[in-house]
This record gives structure tokens, C-alpha cells and sequence, in this order.
């Protein structure tokens, strides 16, 4: 009896002890005071430490108060709510793609300030058209601009201009030519491909506006996968993957990257960045070892019916700032730097968001023998034909989503009718993120 | 004569009974402390926090109520992540204990150099562990990368996604964990074996045992205890599991990013921002991990004193 009641007494300690560890509240983050000599924390990739290097080599003033951390941005959101938790520690500045910036930007996480005080509109209104799209946030009629758009990645046609000149083909201009030339490559020349079925939520659910993620407002999304906007993707990629077009592997999966080595790749509907960083046309390069003028781009590929919304984007980056910053100033001058500056805009090598950079680095592409013509006035009317019905930023995982037709296409089966279990799957994980999930748009 | 001197040893001390209790406390100091702040601190934190809302990602205690219970059980995920783990559980520990006492009665048939020298390399594999082990066994299982790549296209596979997926995980990752696990088990085993004494091995082989039945039934059930030792630990490492499917994940789209419960709480807390919900499933796995304990204990008489 005495024993028991001496470990009770131990056990209440303990229980006493964590409560009184653990339960301090953690301090308010509101209202705080602005210092313009308070120190500024920066995270960035390893990609754009030559930028910061840049920054710090032409602002001699700022460089002790500014500091730079390569940070892997997936953490950010999980380091965000221990940050929150603890009242302290969040980085000024993060480089980010504006679906973490969104995702970060809820209830729980909190984190993105609005820049509209801070930017000014004649800079913003030189960004090219379309790219801050991405940034805003409306909630109950206020929009806000939530990042800075780094760099934009609209889908393009690529294509192998040496191949279909030889081939004599015209390049497709709606899916349904494409789909029509598939049969024709399958007839004529087997063993050509025209696409992949890698990151496709991206690549071909997003330019037919198919309605996985499409946001009505900052807490409602519209889903219905069993819309026409949906069936007729899968019934392409269906149609294509068995006339052996389209390859069932991921554009990064090596047994792509070996047809493309084969140069049996005509063409691939992919982000802007395919050209520089994946046909490449170096020895190191993914797709092509060779640089043979061989590379064009057309606009991306739109269904018949669509007019000016039809393309989708892949990728491409922002900068936020942080609402608990102490300097704001400072730190959304860095955020403006880094997406303004033509000459950090060549540093990076994508294609930059910034009207006045972009242009400068549309030079690059000149002199680059591995295209047949510059591509980058197609990646600007790509851009501004961007699909407003679908997009990237929202809270739920597009890829977990639509894993039912994923699993389908690994596993060689159809993927048409796995799109009623992408509508459970999707509408599950919608939910899961406190959004309303609309059968119809209003 | 044992029990005689622990009688003594009790008289003895008997009338200033809280003075046995102190010097024990202090020597189970460090231990305490540890099992206090690792072990169960968190376990209580836990407990405290399911019941608390973190709609700005700070806590507020037991603002939720079961709320955070309910969201969790309603979640549709849950059940299939439990199923996920029930299924690798079933099939992981019965291999990881039958090959473990096959490799160690294997060992101990005949002691010699060789057999010192091949516990060490059954041990080198668990040098290895975590992501590193994912990785290996992603190329191993690669078809187009493997070392035994021509046995896994003599089996009919041609890419790794027809290898690691969600038919094949619970055997992929029972293998992943006999590779790294196997060999500290067997040496604690051999430990065990070693401790058997000789003259017990000696009359059973006059009595005209073969090896085979010597391994089976006179070693086997003299090292009961440590299976099921064995068998506890490795059922409360494999409902962890978390690492194995969240990078396989990356490869297949037939593994979910909530395959496991781990990987279910770890969802909750870090990437939605509910910790109560997260907290939620931690303390189901705490209930669950002390049930089973508790039933292995029981059933094997684990902490009786061997006559």
C-alpha cells in the first residue's frame, strides 16, 4: 500500500512537471514593431545561392543584417507550425513555389504577408502577364498579393523539328489533330514518341481545365472528374499509351530519357524549362547529348473548342515574405531583387516572371544552337493563355489525388475508369484541408 | 540455496524497508530521467494535446474535446493505414523469428571460428539503416540497376515499379527489416545458446540426440524467453513503421503517402497543422503498443524467476 501510493505521488510529479513544461502559452505574434537595423533570415535553395552571393556583393550596407540559409522548402510548412508553436524562429524571406506559399498562407500555418503596401503597382504591373496570377489570395472580396513570382513555367509544344520535317508532318495545333497524328506516327514510323503520361495533372488535366482543383475561393474548390473536360484526357491517353505513342513512364524515368537519347522523341507537351534543363543539348544534358538546331516550340495544344484559356504550367517559383518579419522593408526590397534584377534573372537560367528581365534573358536563347528558333515569344503567349480553372496552389496533393488513375497507367490498365475513384480520392483530400467541395461550378 | 539467501537478505532489511527503496531509485536515476523525457513525457504530452485545438498552430488544452478523436476515426484513411501495417505485422515477424532461431541454431550446431566469423557479417547489414536502407534496396530491387538483375528478369520483371508496389510492400519491407534486424538478433541468440549449459547438451547427445533434434528440442525451448523478446521488439519497431513507405512512395503511385498510421499522424501534425488529430493516433498507437506488450508478457511468463 505504501509502495503504491509512493509511486502515485511519483506519477503525479511527472504528469505536474510536463503540464508545467509544456503548457507555458507561447506569446502573442501580433502587433509587432518594426527595427529597419533588425536582421533579416532568407531561405533559399542551393539554385540561388549565386543570386545571394549577388545581392550581398552589390548591397554592402545590407550585408550584415541579411543572412542566407539553403533550406529544403518541402519542410518548410511542418517547420512553419513548430515556429508557430514556439513564437519564434521564422525565416523574413522564403523562396518557395506559390502552391507552399498557398499552402502556407491557412489558418494553421499563417505565414505570407500581403505585399500590395509594400511593392510598388509599376513594378508589379511589369511582370508578365498572367505570372502573379499564382500570388493572389481572395478571401471574402480581399485579394491579396501573397508572392512574388521568381520565375514562370508555362507548358510549350516541344518538338523535334529536324524529325518532323523529315517525316513530313505539319505540327498539331488542337488535341485532336494531335490524337489524329498519333495514329499516323504509330502507322508510318512505330516507335516514335509524342508524349509522356508523367505529371500529368500538370501536362494535360490542367490545359483542358478538367476540374480536380479548380478553386472558386479560398475555401471552395469545384471537382468533378466524370466532366467531359476530364474523360477526354484519359481517353487520349488511353488511346495513345495503346497505339504506342505515349509512353507509360515519367518524362524523368530513365526508360523515357533513353527514347529521347534515341532521338525517337517527335514531340512533348512540357514546361518552358524542358528546352534549357532537359533537352539540354550538352553531353551532360537528359534528352539530347547534341545541339544540331534541332529543338522548336509551338504553342501549347488546345481543344477545339477552347479560345484563350488553354495551357497549363509546370513549376516556376515566388518569394514571400513573412507576416512576423521585424523589417519589412528590408525584406521585401530582397523579395524584389531577386525577381526584378535582369542580372540575377540570368543567373537562375529560367525563364524570369519580370517583364524587363525575361526580355533580357530571352537573349540567351539566340545564341543557343540547340533551337531552330527562339522560343521564347511562344513562351510568352503560353503564359498569358494559362487555364484559370485549375491550378496548382491549392492546399491537397494533385498527385495523391489522382493515384487511382496513376496506379492505373503502371499497371497497364485503362485509366478512364479510375476517374470516378479520383473524384472520391480528390474530394477526401479536399475535405481534409477544410475546403467545400462543389459538384458544379457556380 | 538461492532462496535461502534471498530469505535472509529479506529479514534482514525488513525492518527499515524504505531504505531498500532509495538506493534503487538512485541508481534507476539516469534511467528514469530518460524514460521521462523521451519516452514518457511524450506519451503524456500526447495524451494532453489530443484534446487540444491548433487552429493558429498553437495549442489551446482541451479546447477540442474528442473532436479531435472523432476527425480521426471518421478519417478514410485510417482504417486502410491500419490494415497496411496488420499486413506487414502478420507476415514480418513470424519470417523475422523463424529465420532468426534457424540462423542461430544453424550457428550453434557446430561452434567453431567459421561460425564467429559469420555472426559478424549477419551483423554488418544493421551498419546500414533509415533512408540509406530505402536506398539500397530501391537499387537492389531495380531491375534495370541491380545486382541481381538477372534473376529479377528471369522472375519477369522489367521495372522497378512492378517490384515495389502496394501488392509487393508488406514483403519488401519485411526483407528491408530482416536485412538490417537479422543479424543483432542472431547474436543475441547465440548469446542465448552459449548460455545453455554444456552438461545438458552432453546428456542429451549420450542420450542419442541427432543435431536436428538437439537444435529443436533441447535448444529451442531453452531459449523461449529471448523469441519472445524477440517478438516484442520487433512487433513494436514494425507498427512504427514510417521511412520505408514514405520514400517508396516517391517511386510508385500504389503506395500512399498515408500508407501507415505513422505516416497518417505525421500527415495530421506537420503537414495540416493538426497536432490534436496527430497526438490522436500516436496515443492509439501507444494503447496498442502496451496491449500487445502486455499479452506477450502474460502469455510467456516473461518476467517469472527461472527455478
Amino acid at each position: 500500500m505504501k509502495r503504491g501510493s509512493y509511486l502515485l505521488a511519483n506519477l503525479l510529479l511527472i504528469v505536474t512537471l510536463i503540464v508545467g513544461v509544456y503548457g507555458c502559452s507561447a506569446p502573442s505574434t501580433t502587433d509587432i514593431e518594426y527595427d529597419s537595423s533588425s536582421p533579416v533570415v532568407v531561405w533559399i535553395d542551393a539554385a540561388r545561392k549565386p543570386a545571394a552571393d549577388k545581392y550581398l556583393e552589390t548591397h554592402p550596407d545590407k550585408a550584415s543584417l541579411v543572412t542566407f540559409e539553403i533550406v529544403d522548402r518541402g519542410e518548410l510548412a511542418a517547420k512553419v507550425l513548430l515556429f508557430n508553436n514556439a513564437g519564434s524562429g521564422w525565416p523574413d524571406v522564403v523562396f518557395a513555389e506559390p502552391s507552399i506559399v498557398m499552402y502556407n498562407a491557412d489558418e494553421a500555418h499563417d505565414l505570407p504577408m500581403d505585399l500590395t503596401p509594400w511593392v510598388d503597382s509599376k513594378i508589379i504591373d511589369q511582370f508578365v502577364p498572367g505570372a502573379l496570377d499564382s500570388c493572389y489570395k481572395t478571401t471574402d472580396g480581399v485579394k491579396e498579393l501573397l508572392c512574388l513570382r521568381n520565375d514562370i513555367a508555362p507548358l510549350v509544344l516541344w518538338y523535334n523539328k529536324t524529325l518532323m520535317d523529315e517525316f513530313g508532318y505539319k505540327v498539331p495545333t488542337t488535341w485532336e489533330e494531335y490524337v489524329t497524328l498519333s495514329d499516323q506516327v504509330a502507322k508510318e514510323h512505330p516507335g516514335y514518341y509524342m508524349g509522356s503520361t508523367g505529371s500529368s495533372e500538370y501536362n494535360y488535366f490542367w490545359p483542358s481545365g478538367c476540374p480536380m482543383a479548380h478553386q472558386i475561393d479560398a475555401n471552395t474548390v469545384h471537382i468533378d472528374t466524370s466532366d467531359p473536360k476530364c474523360t477526354r484526357v484519359t481517353q487520349m491517353i488511353d488511346h495513345m499509351i495503346a497505339n504506342g505513342t505515349m509512353s507509360k513512364y515519367g518524362q524523368f524515368d530513365p526508360k523515357f530519357i533513353e527514347i529521347a537519347n534515341n532521338n525517337k522523341l517527335l514531340m512533348i507537351q512540357a514546361a518552358n524549362w524542358f528546352g534549357d534543363f532537359v533537352f539540354g543539348g550538352k553531353e551532360d544534358s537528359s534528352y539530347y547529348k547534341t545541339s544540331e538546331h534541332q529543338l522548336a516550340a509551338a504553342m501549347p495544344l488546345k481543344w477545339s473548342e477552347q479560345t484563350n484559356e488553354f495551357n497549363g504550367a509546370w513549376g516556376g517559383s515566388a518569394w514571400l515574405v513573412s507576416k512576423h518579419t521585424k523589417n519589412p522593408e528590408l525584406a521585401v526590397s530582397i523579395a524584389v531583387y531577386m525577381t526584378t534584377d535582369i542580372e540575377v534573372g540570368k543567373l537562375v537560367g529560367t525563364m524570369p516572371a519580370y517583364g524587363p528581365a525575361a526580355e533580357e534573358w530571352k537573349k540567351g536563347m539566340d545564341a543557343n544552337p540547340l533551337y531552330a528558333m527562339n522560343p521564347y515569344d511562344v513562351m510568352v503567349a503560353a503564359s498569358a493563355a494559362i487555364n484559370t480553372e485549375f491550378t496548382d496552389a491549392v492546399r491537397y496533393s494533385l498527385s495523391e489525388g489522382i493515384k487511382p488513375y496513376t496506379t492505373a497507367i503502371e499497371q497497364d490498365q485503362p485509366t478512364t475508369p479510375t476517374l470516378p475513384d479520383c473524384e472520391t480520392q480528390l474530394k477526401i483530400l479536399a475535405e481534409k484541408e477544410g475546403y467545400k467541395v462543389v459538384k458544379t461550378a457556380p | 540455496m538461492a532462496a535461502k539467501t534471498e530469505a535472509l537478505a529479506v529479514k534482514a532489511t525488513a525492518p527499515r524497508r524504505h531504505l531498500r527503496i532509495h538506493p534503487a531509485f538512485l541508481f534507476l536515476t539516469p534511467y528514469l530521467a530518460a524514460m521521462l523525457l523521451f519516452s514518457l513525457g511524450p506519451a503524456l504530452y500526447s495524451l494532453l494535446i489530443s484534446f487540444a485545438t491548433f487552429k493558429k498552430g498553437v495549442p489551446v488544452f482541451f479546447a477540442a474535446g474528442l473532436d479531435n478523436y472523432i476527425t480521426v476515426f471518421k478519417d478514410p484513411f485510417l482504417w486502410p493505414a491500419f490494415w497496411n501495417v496488420i499486413k506487414f505485422v502478420a507476415i514480418s515477424v513470424p519470417f523475422g523469428i523463424i529465420f532468426v532461431v534457424f540462423l542461430s541454431l544453424l550457428l550453434h550446431a557446430r561452434v567453431s571460428h567459421a561460425s564467429n566469423a559469420f555472426r559478424t557479417l549477419y551483423f554488418i547489414p544493421a551498419a546500414v539503416s533509415g533512408p540509406a536502407l530505402v536506398l539500397v534496396f530501391l537499387f537492389t530491387l531495380n531491375p534495370d540497376l541491380s545486382v541481381f538483375r538477372s534473376f529479377l528478369h528471369m522472375l519477369g520483371f522489367v521495372d522497378i515499379k512492378e517490384v515495389v508496389n502496394n501488392n509487393y510492400a508488406p514483403f519488401v519491407f519485411t526483407l528491408m527489416g530482416f536485412y538490417v534486424g537479422a543479424g543483432s538478433w542472431v547474436a543475441i541468440f547465440y548469446g542465448a545458446l552459449q548460455g545453455i549449459p554444456e552438461e545438458i547438451i552432453e546428456a542429451a547427445i549420450i542420450d542419442g540426440c541427432s543435431p536436428l533434434q538437439l537444435a529443436w528440442l533441447i535448444k529451442r525451448p531453452l531459449i523461449g524467453r529471448y523469441i519472445a523478446y524477440m517478438a516484442l521488439n520487433v512487433l513494436a519497431g514494425n507498427v512504427q513503421l514510417f521511412v520505408e513507405p514514405q520514400l517508396m512512395s516517391t517511386v510508385t503511385a500504389t503506395i500512399s503517402k498515408t500508407y501507415s498510421p505513422n505516416l497518417l499522424a505525421y500527415d495530421y501534425a506537420f503537414k495540416r497543422g493538426n497536432f490534436g488529430a496527430g497526438a490522436v493516433i500516436s496515443v492509439m498507437m501507444m494503447i496498442i503498443g502496451v496491449t500487445l506488450a502486455y499479452v506477450v508478457i502474460k502469455s510467456t511468463n516473461f518476467y517469472s524467476i527461472e527455478a
